[in-house]
C-alpha cells in the first residue's frame, strides 16, 4: 500500500475509511452526491478548508474529507469532529511537484495537480496519528 | 434589487447559512412564522429556488443567487464604510479566538472543558455586546445576539451539546453562520474564499 498524500489530521481516529475519492466543487456537487444515494461510496476532496457548502454530506453520512487547504481549527475542522468523520487538511503530494499549499500564495495549479492525482483513485484514509493524516492508495 | 421581502430573505438566508434545514430549523433561525412560512418555502419550490433532500430543504443554484443578490443589493454601501469595516476588523480577532477554543473544547480533558468554556464564554459575550453596535447598521443582527443567549443559557443548565453539536442550535452553530452572513454581508461569500 503506497501513501500518495498527507496532511494535516484533524482527530485521531482507528477509523479507516475507505472510498473512491470523488472532487466536489460546488454545493450543486455536494447536492448531487448525496441525491445519487452513494455518498458513502466516497472520499470526499474539496478545497477549501472552509468549504462550508460540505456540511449537507457530512450531516447525511459522509465517510471521509480530504481538504486542499485550511486548518483544523476551521469551521469545518469542527464539524468533522463533531460527526467523527476522518479529516485530513491542507494535503499535498508525497510524490508529486513537492508544491505546497501557502494561504494566499497558492496558484490554481497547486489544486489541479492534486485533484488530477487523488479523483477516482480507491483510497484508504489513516488518521490514526495524532498530527499526520494518510492517503493510502488500495489499488 | 431581487424582490425578496424582508421575512422572505429571512428564510432563503437561513438555508443559504445552514445549507439544508428542515422547515422547522428554517423557522426558528429566520424568526418567521410559520403562516408566513409555509406558503413561500411552496412558492420557493415552484419557482426553483428551494428543493426538498430527504427530509431536508436545500437552495437550487437560482436560490443561493437570490441570496447574494439580496446581500449585494442591501449592503454594498456598507462595505466601503470605515466604521463599519473595524467592527469586522475585530470580529475576526474574536472569530480567531473562538475557533482556537472551540476546538480546544471539542479535544480537552473534562477539566479542561471547564477552564476552556469559561473563555468560551468571555469571548461569546464580548460578540454578543458588539452585536448590539452592528445592529444598528444590521437591525437583523439582534437575533443572532438572541440565539447566542439561549444557547449559552442551555449550556449552564447542563445542556453541553450546545457548545458545538451541529444537530441543535449550538454556540457553534450560530458562529458559524453569523461569519457566513458577515462574509456575505461584506461581498465576500465563502464559496469564494479559499480558506
Amino acid at each position: 500500500m503506497t501513501v500518495i498524500a498527507e496532511g494535516m489530521n484533524v482527530f485521531e481516529t482507528n477509523k479507516q475509511p475507505s472510498g473512491t475519492v470523488h472532487y466536489l466543487a460546488s454545493p450543486m456537487d455536494v447536492i448531487a452526491l448525496i441525491d445519487s444515494g452513494k455518498l458513502r461510496d466516497h472520499i470526499l476532496l474539496v478545497r477549501g478548508g472552509t468549504t462550508t457548502f460540505l456540511a449537507p454530506a457530512l450531516t447525511m453520512g459522509a465517510i471521509g474529507v480530504i481538504t486542499m487547504s485550511g486548518a483544523p481549527e476551521s469551521h469545518l475542522g469542527i464539524l468533522s469532529r463533531e460527526f467523527q468523520t476522518p479529516c485530513v487538511m491542507t494535503t499535498y503530494l508525497t510524490d508529486g511537484s513537492g508544491s505546497r499549499y501557502v494561504p494566499g500564495e497558492t496558484g490554481d495549479e497547486h489544486f489541479e495537480e492534486i485533484v488530477e492525482a487523488l479523483d477516482g483513485k480507491n483510497v484508504k484514509l489513516d488518521c490514526s496519528d495524532h498530527d499526520v493524516g494518510k492517503v493510502v492508495v488500495l489499488d | 434589487m431581487t424582490g425578496l421581502s424582508a421575512a422572505e430573505f429571512g428564510l432563503l438566508n437561513a438555508l443559504w447559512l445552514r445549507k439544508m434545514a428542515t422547515r422547522g430549523m428554517l423557522e426558528e433561525n429566520a424568526d418567521v412564522p410559520s403562516a408566513v412560512a409555509e406558503p413561500f418555502l411552496e412558492a420557493a419550490a415552484d419557482r426553483d429556488l428551494v428543493r426538498a433532500l430527504g427530509d431536508y430543504i436545500v437552495l437550487t443554484d437560482g436560490g443561493r443567487r437570490a441570496v447574494l443578490d439580496h446581500y449585494d443589493g442591501e449592503y454594498r454601501s456598507l462595505r466601503e464604510a470605515p466604521e463599519f469595516l473595524e467592527w469586522y476588523e475585530r470580529f475576526e480577532g474574536y472569530n480567531s479566538r473562538f475557533l482556537g477554543l472551540m476546538s480546544a473544547w471539542q479535544t480537552g480533558t473534562d477539566e479542561a472543558q471547564e477552564r476552556t468554556y469559561s473563555r468560551l464564554v468571555r469571548v461569546v459575550e464580548r460578540h454578543v455586546d458588539a452585536l448590539d453596535r452592528a445592529a444598528g447598521w444590521i437591525p437583523r443582527y439582534r437575533h443572532y445576539a438572541a440565539r447566542f443567549r439561549r444557547s449559552l443559557d442551555n449550556v449552564d443548565s447542563g445542556r453541553t451539546d450546545y457548545v458545538s453539536s451541529p444537530v441543535v442550535d449550538s454556540l457553534h452553530n450560530i458562529w458559524f453562520e453569523f461569519h457566513e452572513d458577515l462574509l456575505a454581508v461584506l461581498g465576500r461569500p465563502r464559496e469564494s474564499v479559499e480558506d
